[in-house]
């Protein structure tokens, strides 16, 4: 017998699961009020140590919702983000998936 | 993590970063500061070819200091959490060409006002005004803020016409000479305490950062 799913069950079961997971979701929410963030500025809103939030940013880059940037500031060697159409594509995705599985 | 949380901090983002990329705040400190010097620098020039030159160099570094300064005090002060860059609107070309075909026009009647007789300037002015407009947009194309740059182009402006005008123009009384000279004195007194309500507001803001990362 086949058991079928009400529709907002269906939504949550559905939604993107890299974006999902909180700290995900805090850095794609950062990176698309702004154009470019630094690494420094995404430990201190996140509040993320150093070691999780890059293994973050390269599950979301990955999936290629973010671009890295290295460049240098003097000697300093700067690594910044920058969120791709597709990170932000998703993020909205994300948002109305889960809007609509809210019971009205 | 709650959506409040959430909110915040996406508010919160979008404020840091438009203080990171043009440090509006300290930034209309140091305009203040060189509004008066341009005043007086644009009084002392000569009539002619000579005062011409150096009134358009004048405008382009007076534009160039602030932007460097700008710069400066972004970096130094606006971007301790790290730099995070304020989105640019897309590449405006019709404000673009607009400013130019408005620098056009005014250059232009600016010539006949003067050729007519109605209007009695020196030549400064005149060669300073497409400067000004390459320099305007310029700023614009750097900062993306329309407040900001229409607020400088107002400044510079100013600082020409008041300058220039004032102390080569026969048909100023004495009465709008000095009425000139206190409004681009007093002028720079409201645009610091604008800039100073501004960095007092990044204060506050920086605090909110702290409290939200737990930072002491």
């Amino acid at each position: 017998m086949t058991q079928t799913l009400n529709p907002e069950m269906q939504t949550l079961l559905e939604l993107d699961r890299v974006i999902h997971e909180p700290a995900r979701l805090v850095i794609l929410t950062v990176l698309n009020n702004a154009e470019e963030v630094e690494f420094k500025f995404l430990e201190t809103t996140t509040g993320l140590s150093k070691g999780n939030l890059s293994s973050h940013t390269s599950k979301l880059e990955q999936a290629g919702y973010l671009e890295v940037v290295k460049a240098f500031r003097g000697k300093m060697p700067v690594t910044s983000f920058k969120i791709t159409q597709a990170g932000r594509e998703a993020l909205l995705g994300y948002w109305t998936a889960l809007r609509g599985a809210i019971p009205s | 993590m709650s959506l409040d949380h959430l909110e915040k901090i996406q508010t919160l983002t979008k404020k840091y970063a438009a203080y990171s990329r043009t440090s509006i705040g300290l930034g209309y400190f140091v305009a203040a500061g060189l509004l008066p010097i341009l005043f007086f620098a644009a009084r002392a020039l000569p009539v002619g070819v000579v005062g011409a030159v150096l009134g358009g160099l004048l405008s382009v570094a007076s534009l160039g200091l602030w932007l460097w300064l700008r710069q400066y005090i972004s970096s130094r002060l606006y971007q301790g959490f790290g730099v995070a860059l304020a989105p640019k609107p897309v590449f405006d070309i019709s404000f673009v060409l607009g400013m130019v075909l408005g620098a056009l026009l005014a250059t232009g009647l600016l010539f006949l006002l003067r050729s007519s007789g109605l209007m009695t300037f020196p030549n400064t002015y005149v060669f300073a005004a497409p400067a000004l407009a390459i320099g305007a947009v310029a700023a614009w194309r750097d900062t993306k803020q329309h407040g900001d740059i229409l607020g400088l182009t107002t400044f510079l402006f100013g600082g020409f016409v008041g300058g220039g005008i004032n102390s080569n123009a026969d048909n100023l009384t004495e009465l709008q000479r000095t009425i000139q000279t206190i409004m681009f004195v007093a002028a720079p007194i409201l645009l610091s305490s604008w800039g100073i309500r501004q960095h007092n507001e990044f204060k506050k803001l920086e605090q909110e950062f702290k409290t939200l990362s737990g930072q002491p």
